[in-house]
């Protein structure tokens, strides 16, 4: 298509064309469509409250995943026979039989899990009570988390 | 005379004609959109109504007040104590951990809502933003019918995780 400016010639008028509203609008919507959306999540510089806001929902959600697959798998399994593959002494009998660095890899990002969520989760009640609503407070708390959740999953594993 | 439509799309262009020539911004020369590209055929309408209407507010909803937001909180914070009291306690009590499932598939309920509110939200997927809600409402039911039969028929959800934790 070529492109036709005012500056070929001067005064010029350019062809158009006559659209019908209803014309108009579905040309609009085809376009909108098309549209691109800036780059944001790609190039947002990592921050300790983005970062941590984002962990939070990842390690809910992993959490929740893993307890609605046991349960909903125990009720199936119990259900079609499978019983004894999900029963508490068979699973534990096989857990029992794992290598320390399988259980250790296993147990881990469940603990690191399982202690940010609970951390993190208490410093958003602090929020909802008005502590921490500042910059400084924010990181403070951020960072404070990050440190017991390290200890946390420590302790855990060392259980 | 501009040379600009009033909606910015297209001006100069001597006749109507195949729908990919739309797609093209005026006095552009980039290349076309593949009439492969899912949006070459685009049907759903950004715009509801004319541009002159203006946008809707969403309907009001009984969930969306307050009293919900209070709720949610209270299972976080209901969730602390007795997440302490399993560690201490696991396998104690059925009443325990009735307590903790329920609080917990509840907690997860609502965590789930939110993440598919936010990712999957139906004024922009207008199918699968309907059938979302169903499904994390039969998949709470199962978990807490999976839940109860851990209890009836096994050791429980506490008595459970301190086994296989210290297996």
């Amino acid at each position: 298509m070529v492109a036709r400016g005012a500056a070929t010639k001067p005064n010029s008028k350019p062809a158009t064309t006559s659209l019908t509203p209803d014309d108009s609008l579905r040309i609009l919507n085809e376009q909108r469509s098309v549209r691109p959306s800036s780059p944001h999540f790609t190039i947002y510089q990592p921050q300790l409250t983005w970062l941590g806001s984002i962990a939070n929902r990842i390690t809910g959600t992993g959490l929740s995943v893993g307890m609605y697959a046991y349960a909903i798998a125990y009720f199936g399994a119990l259900h079609t026979g499978y019983g004894e593959l999900v029963s508490s002494g068979y699973l534990t009998s096989l857990v029992a039989s794992f290598p320390f660095w399988l259980k250790l890899s296993l147990k881990a990002p469940i603990a690191a899990a399982f202690n940010f969520h609970t951390w993190n989760g208490i410093r958003h009640l602090a929020w909802d009570m008005g502590y921490f609503i500042s910059v400084k407070g924010c990181y403070q708390s951020g960072y404070a988390v990050l440190g017991v959740t390290a200890l946390g999953t420590v302790g855990l594993c060392m259980l | 005379m501009s040379f600009r439509t009033g909606l910015g799309l297209r001006a100069s262009t001597s006749a109507p004609s195949s729908s990919s020539r739309l797609l093209i911004r005026p006095f552009q020369t980039t290349t076309r959109l593949p009439a492969s590209h899912p949006s070459a055929s685009a049907s759903s309408s950004y715009i509801k109504g004319t541009v002159n209407d203006p946008t809707t507010y969403p309907p009001p909803n009984a969930t969306h007040g307050h009293q919900h937001w209070a709720v949610e909180r209270a299972i976080s914070v209901a969730l602390l104590p007795l997440t302490a009291v399993a560690f201490a306690k696991h396998g104690a009590s059925g009443v325990l951990d009735a307590a903790l499932g329920l609080s917990l598939v509840a907690h997860s309920h609502i965590g789930f809502d939110s993440i598919f509110n936010d990712y999957l939200h139906k004024r922009k997927f207008p199918i699968a933003g309907r059938i979302w809600p169903w499904g994390i409402r039969v998949a709470a039911v199962g978990a807490i019918a999976g839940l109860y039969e851990m209890q009836t028929n096994d050791v429980g959800l506490t008595e459970l995780c301190a086994k296989l934790w210290t297996a």
